[in-house]
């Protein structure tokens, strides 16, 4: 095979036989000798002043190993940005949301920690608790932290042209406000963590994540400990969707419990912990004010969203900023006025879920088919109009190097039917689209980037070692299946070593969808190097110039006379005996604006490049009981260059599930006041097999001047859109616009009613 | 989550099982499928000293036809109801509202008889211990109050059961044994209407077979469910209805019974006496499903609005009726 035809191959995932046979180890799977178990006493209120913290009872039981408190913690914060460090993880006077760490035991086994756990006496001094972000905001809401006046966490404006004017000279202005609950990820696997220390100071970390870099070098800081002595281990991780980027309080306190019994702690949290204390989606009110032009084209963009951050930052500016990179990244807008404010609950902590913002655009691309209808443009033609093209530059300044937008929003009517069905469907059945651009490996600074190596054995097999982070995606195969395509290798005949913070080169992690981008970059940097030193190697032995030689199925040879050859591992043992062993080296840097800050400096280059994707969902509602079922989901999918397309087509499908049918239609908590009531797989409603839409996937290709064969990223158009294409399919189904996500039965039933009070 | 400490206890016959009731009483508690049961304990709901397992009560796992009727035995699993050919073929109702139980796994686990005697249940009740202590006990676990309708008098916990309302609507009843003693009666009268303690079930009791009589003649049945989602989810309204259509087009026996929508399952003997020696319209039915909905008292605590779901009692009620109507 010649460099890039194993690319662009449907092949069977590295991974896919241990995950099917169940040979793949989590985290709770994981055992070592002289383990502990460890279990958290968890806050039952959602405001409360700690007054006294009393674990003597608890330490005295019989197989209790350690107890710990906000004391042990020594007061230290956590926040992803310096200037967001507001997060006790084990908090020593105040607790924030109801499951909210307030203590943990280490014991022999789980039991005896449960039952140390109801010996702990803590006296609270319970507080006044606000729960709704509005209402937080205003004058006399209790105050959730004391640096923090009227609870606004983050605000972050962006102000581009002359807004007021643009509104005046538009042809035709609206205004419309749309809403979202929070989410839970609700990933397979339930949080867990496994930590060991050992005398030399070594700190050794087992636990699902995004980035094992970013664990490490948080608890490094929290810890005060060199950031060589914390080893964030490669472990299997039952999906993440966002969720697992951050730090949570549970690798700290583990930490914490390791230290200071001096053996191995594990902590398996129960699936409610996971609903409650880790991580979870914001929710948002959105105002948006919309001018355009008579042909429907963007002159003015005015939107402020309002996000209930829950207790702590977490990724706050990112997650304020996101809804609105979002939509710049789709259209070509000129004027608009961002606001956008991140405020603290006493709710449970948001973080990213997929991407940010998935509400806020089902409301824009809402509006949008509102506009379109006054206007009587069809709604992907209004798309059309204003979409990105290849070589524009955004309107803070991101230049776009790829753009499939428009083949997109093409491929996805034409493939779904959309002029034979949109408005002519009958009553009660309904089509919709929807459309988005994604920012593709944005400014993380140092962290940024990946690197990769490649060292090859006698016998003519090598070893990748990346710091490529899998979550599920399928990002491991995809760096082994570059590497052998650069080295003309069988993927199997490639040993992996990925995600382990003390081995593996520094990566950014399954982020900011720059896995395949960035990671993928620095694996084929690293296998051209190595390949080129082996042609070097070779032309002596062969007698010809690097240039004309070739090197696949572990032979270099002759181009043009292929009966000149000889085998990989003769090269490299000779490359072993001349000094010069071959060890490839690769890495990647997207190419962004490393002054751009979310709060302070919200323009230039944000991200390496942008994916793009639409989606055509059709619906069908039974108008009695206003229950929505998404029959079918068309999704174009503008991935750069499909490295396997089968890999593509599971990330749409995974998005359209997850993130798309289930949240824009069913997924919501319910509450009563801090607590939640529904954090459980039964009552929060996760779509079902049985509940998923005939998916029909399609792939876009631009290839991407900078992504590795051309590559970009394949995780979201269909989670980014199904929100506004399933509420614009409701609205073509019945002539109602239901601008409350999620769009349950109850909401479609009183919107009907509302239309016509007679029915 | 972890279950609680328990001996676990195995009769190989019911009246071994008996004995085992009648000795440890309260403290014991029956286990079949156990797709209710060890949630309950793993939530510290319930802590029995026993479970006395009946898996190995062969006599309880059966169902026969007799004299037209059919009798299931309390141990048969939920998927061998709907896959019984006497079940598909002459009460297909039983069958549908069986293969509408949670999902097929569970089906395969879950029990006629544990089915029937699930308890009731509610946001505030069927949560873990830790969950539960964060706000202090309530009418169903002992307190003095209810959390979902703040002063509300009473425990307003939901019967969810799916398979009720058929049996019920069929005229089923059940025969329950106890240590020396036997007897027979409706299942209707299994329900107490107290969310607090739903079941006139005795602790040394064992509920030992459903007896559903010979169908009437132009008999066919119907059942609704409200959920969410496709699968798994419990009701959050059902409605079931059993017509009989005599040979000149008149409907001579008409049952609607619904569930989810109050502390047991409930009979809605109005829509009886409206269809009953009628001509079955659409506006009678209309006025059937009315009555339904104005029985219903769903409480806001199982998921989804209660008026939302009181509304849908009067959708799922003309559907059922309707399609019994139109199966015959
Ligand atoms: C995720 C999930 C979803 C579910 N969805 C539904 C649903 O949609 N609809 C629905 O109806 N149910 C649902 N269930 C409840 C349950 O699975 C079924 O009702 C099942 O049929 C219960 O039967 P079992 O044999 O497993 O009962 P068990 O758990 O064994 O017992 C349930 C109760 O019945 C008592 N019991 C059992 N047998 C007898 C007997 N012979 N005599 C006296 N008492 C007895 C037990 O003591 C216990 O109190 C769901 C459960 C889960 C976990």
């Amino acid at each position: 095979m010649a460099e890039g035809e194993l690319v662009g191959q449907r092949v069977v995932r590295i991974d896919s036989r241990a995950k099917a046979t169940g040979e793949a180890r989590y985290t709770a799977d994981l055992t070592l000798p002289r383990m502990l178990h460890a279990k958290v006493l968890r806050s039952p209120h959602a405001h409360a002043r700690i007054l006294n913290i009393d674990t003597s009872k608890a330490e005295r039981l019989p197989g209790v190993k350690a107890v710990v408190t906000g004391k042990d913690a020594a007061g230290v914060k956590w926040g992803v940005f310096r200037y967001t460090r507001d997060q006790e993880l084990l908090p020593a006077e105040k607790v924030r949301y109801v499951g909210e760490d307030v203590a943990a035991v280490a014991a022999l086994d789980e039991e005896t920690a449960l039952e140390a756990l109801s010996l702990i006496d803590v006296e609270y001094d319970v507080l006044p608790a606000v729960f709704d972000p509005l209402e937080a905001m205003q004058e006399g809401a209790p105050q959730i932290h004391d640096h923090v006046e009227n609870n606004v966490n983050i605000h972050v404006p962006i102000e581009v042209g002359d807004v007021d004017r643009a509104f005046q000279e538009a042809y035709l202005v609206r205004e419309d406000r749309f809403s979202d609950t929070e989410y839970t990820y609700c990933q397979t696997e339930p949080y867990a963590v496994l930590v060991n220390y050992d005398s030399n100071g070594n700190l050794e970390i087992w636990t699902p994540n995004a980035s094992p870099h970013t664990k490490a070098k948080a608890l490094s800081n929290l810890l005060k400990m060199p950031l060589a002595k914390v080893k964030v281990r490669k472990i299997s991780t039952g999906g993440a969707f966002g969720g697992r980027s951050d730090i949570f309080p549970g690798e700290f306190i583990a930490a914490l419990l390791a230290i200071k019994a001096g053996r191995p702690v594990k902590m398996v949290y129960t699936r409610e912990e996971s609903f409650t204390s880790v991580r979870q989606a914001h929710s948002m009110v959105v105002d948006l004010k919309t001018g355009v032009t008579e042909d429907g084209r963007f002159l003015a963009n005015e939107m402020k969203v309002v996000l209930d951050g829950g207790a702590y930052s977490s990724t706050g500016p990112i997650a304020v900023s996101v809804p609105f990179l979002v939509w710049e990244e789709t259209y070509r807008l000129h004027n608009v006025r961002f606001n956008g404010y991140r405020v603290f609950t006493n709710k449970p902590v948001r973080g990213m879920y997929r991407c940010h913002g998935r509400s806020f655009m089902g409301g824009l691309g809402m509006q949008l088919d509102m506009i379109a209808e006054e206007l009587s443009i069809d709604p992907a033609e209004i798309r059309l109009r204003n979409a990105l093209r290849t070589g524009e530059t955004q309107v803070t300044g991101s230049r776009i190097i790829s753009c499939g937008l428009t083949e997109a929003i093409e491929k996805a009517t034409e493939t779904s039917g959309w002029k034979e069905k949109r408005g002519k469907l009958p009553y009660s059945r309904g089509i919709g689209m929807g459309a988005s651009g994604m920012m593709v490996g944005f400014p993380m600074g140092i962290r940024g980037g990946s690197a990769a190596l490649l060292k090859f054995n006698e016998d003519g097999g090598c070893t990748l070692i990346s710091g490529v982070v899998d979550n599920g995606q399928g990002n491991e195969s995809m760096v082994v299946q570059i590497a052998a395509d650069v080295l003309g290798m069988k993927m199997e005949d490639i040993n992996l070593v990925s995600s382990d913070s003390e081995i593996t080169p520094l990566d950014q992690g399954a982020y900011s969808q720059a896995s395949t981008f960035v990671s993928g970059n620095a694996a084929r940097g690293a296998a051209v190097d190595a390949r080129e030193q082996i042609l070097n190697i070779a032309s002596d032995m062969l007698d010809a110039t690097p240039g004309e030689l070739d090197l696949k199925d572990g032979q270099v040879f002759v181009k043009h006379r292929p009966e000149w050859n000889v085998w990989l591992g003769k090269v490299i043992r000779k490359a072993l005996l001349d000094n010069t062993p071959v060890v490839g080296r690769g890495s990647y840097m997207p190419k962004v604006d490393l002054r751009r800050e979310w709060v302070s400096n919200p323009k230039g280059q944000h991200a390496g490049t942008f994916s793009f994707g639409a989606v055509v969902a059709e619906v069908e509602v039974d108008t009695e009981t206003g229950q929505v079922r998404v029959t079918n989901v068309t999704g174009a999918h503008d991935c750069g260059f499909a490295i396997n397309p089968m890999a593509v087509e599971g990330q749409l499908e995974g998005s359209v599930a997850s993130g798309g049918v289930g949240a824009s239609l069913l997924e919501e908590h319910s509450w009563d006041g801090g607590q939640m009531l529904n954090a459980t797989m039964l009552e929060y409603k996760v779509p079902l097999s049985v509940d998923m839409p005939q998916i029909t996937p399609i792939i876009v290709e631009t290839v991407d001047p900078e992504g590795p064969f051309g590559a970009k990223e394949a995780g979201l158009a269909g989670s980014m859109n199904m929100f506004q294409a399933v509420g614009n399919a409701i609205y073509d189904a019945l002539g109602v616009w239901i601008k409350e996500f999620p769009i349950t039965p109850d909401k479609v039933l009183q919107a009907l009613e509302e239309k016509d009070p007679e029915s | 989550m972890r279950l609680p400490s328990f001996e676990h206890l195995e009769p190989r016959s019911l009246e071994e099982a008996l004995g085992f009731l009648a000795k440890h009483k309260e403290q014991a508690k029956i286990i079949a499928g156990g797709t209710e049961l060890l949630v309950c304990m793993k939530h510290g709901l319930l802590a029995p000293a026993y479970l006395v397992n009946l898996k190995a009560v062969r006599e309880l796992d059966f169902v026969s036809e007799d004299d037209g009727g059919l009798r299931i035995g309390a141990l048969t699993r939920l998927s061998t109801l709907s896959e019984t050919p006497a079940v598909r073929e002459r009460f297909p109702v039983v069958a549908q509202a069986a293969e509408m139980v949670a999902a097929p796994p569970l089906q395969a686990m879950g029990t006629v008889a544990g089915n029937l005697c699930l308890n009731t249940r509610c946001f505030y009740y069927n949560q873990s211990s830790f969950w539960r202590q964060a706000r202090g006990a309530c009418y169903k676990t002992g307190g003095d109050r209810c959390h979902v309708v703040k002063g509300g008098k009473r425990c307003l916990a939901t019967y969810q059961g799916d398979i009720a309302p058929a049996l019920i609507a069929l005229g089923a009843t059940l025969r329950m044994v106890s240590n020396g003693s036997e007897r027979e009666i409706p299942l209707a009268e299994l329900y107490t209407g107290k969310g607090r303690r739903p079941l006139a079930l005795e602790p040394d009791e064992i509920v030992a077979e459903v007896r559903v009589p010979a169908p009437f003649d132009g008999m066919a049945g119907d059942y609704q469910k409200l959920r969410l989602r496709g699968s798994m989810d419990f009701p959050l309204a059902g409605a079931a209805a059993v017509l009989s259509r005599n040979g000149s087009g008149v409907c001579s026996r008409a049952r609607v019974a619904l569930t989810a929508v109050g502390t047991g399952p409930l009979v809605v003997e109005e829509a009886t006496q409206l269809l009953e020696g009628q001509q079955v319209t659409e506006d009678l039915v209309a006025q059937a499903a009315e009555a339904a909905y104005e029985a219903a008292r769903p409480a806001s605590n199982v998921g989804s609005d209660a008026s939302y779901r009181r509304k849908m009692v009067r959708v799922l009620t003309r559907r059922a009726i309707l399609n019994a109507w139109r199966k015959e």
